[in-house]
């Protein structure tokens, strides 16, 4: 079980570093925003599973779970109002494609 | 009634995060507050989640942001970050609410997808790769969300009404 833990967590772990790595990497706002919030998702997910197994108590179990769901809102809700506020500060900043996925093949 | 079912769960909430129901001198106000707060803010009007269909719902969400962070984690340690970014104008068929507004929020969360603004029906999304059949993803999510709130199944309108990627 512990190495199952420890899968979890070095897993998780490595998720937070690719997003931040996305964040540096990634050419402008939105792009960065879409590798921080879906790559700490999953990498907090996967912490709080490696996790849970640890807990000594039901309340301290539902604890971690909560932490990931208020940062799933918090970062579902952020990545919104970020990307809000940036399109309305600069209404070109959404990248024009203008032609359609078939044609792009 | 909303006010008991709001001090049931704010209650339970203060259960888990005191690890065991403690201080309830500080979480008794602490709840009856935030219930009160609750019920002044909740319109009657609103539309309701229907909690027989949250596990399912649930479930496709967790194999969803798998594959989301999956997804962005492989584009990133590409020598090239593989991005190919877009703007995709998505009719939905949710109607105005809380539907609609989950919908924008979870779409955050799913692979290669963003919401920035709304526009009447349209949900304006920042696509991470057009070349992906985002729109196809967009719809089951919405089908998902349709069930979660008991809404009819609306007439998923066809996809030419989807201009993908138009400036």
């Amino acid at each position: 079980m512990i190495y199952l833990q420890y899968l979890l967590v070095g897993a998780g772990c490595l998720f937070f570093i690719v997003g931040t790595l996305g964040l540096l990497r990634f050419p402008d706002t939105f792009t960065r925003i879409h590798a921080i919030t879906k790559a700490d998702n999953l990498g907090l997910g996967l912490l709080m599973l490696g996790l849970l197994p640890s807990t000594e108590s039901l309340p301290q179990a539902l604890k971690l779970i909560l932490i990931w769901l208020l940062v799933l809102a918090a970062s579902a809700t952020a990545s919104y109002l970020i990307a809000h506020y940036v399109k309305a500060q600069s209404p070109d900043a959404l990248p024009h494609a203008d032609t359609t996925s078939e044609e792009q093949d | 009634m909303h006010f008991f079912v709001s001090v049931l769960l704010t209650g339970s909430l203060w259960w888990i995060l005191t690890e065991g129901a403690q201080a309830w001198w500080i979480g008794g106000p602490a709840v009856l507050l935030a219930s009160y707060v609750a019920t002044r803010l909740h319109h009657p009007d609103s539309q309701r989640i229907n909690w027989l269909q949250v596990p399912l719902f649930a479930l496709f969400f967790l194999a969803q942001s798998l594959k989301a962070g999956v997804d962005v984690a492989v584009r990133t340690l590409r020598i090239r970050p593989a991005i190919n970014p877009g703007t995709l104008y998505y009719r939905t068929s949710l109607p105005p609410g809380t539907a609609r507004y989950l919908f924008g929020s979870i779409v955050g969360l799913f692979p290669g997808t963003l919401c920035t603004d709304f526009d009447h029906d349209q949900v304006i999304l920042h696509v991470l790769d057009t070349n992906a059949d985002i729109a196809m993803d967009c719809r089951r999510l919405e089908r998902r969300i349709a069930r979660l709130f008991s809404l009819p199944p609306a007439a998923i309108p066809p996809t030419s009404l989807n201009k993908e990627a138009q400036s």
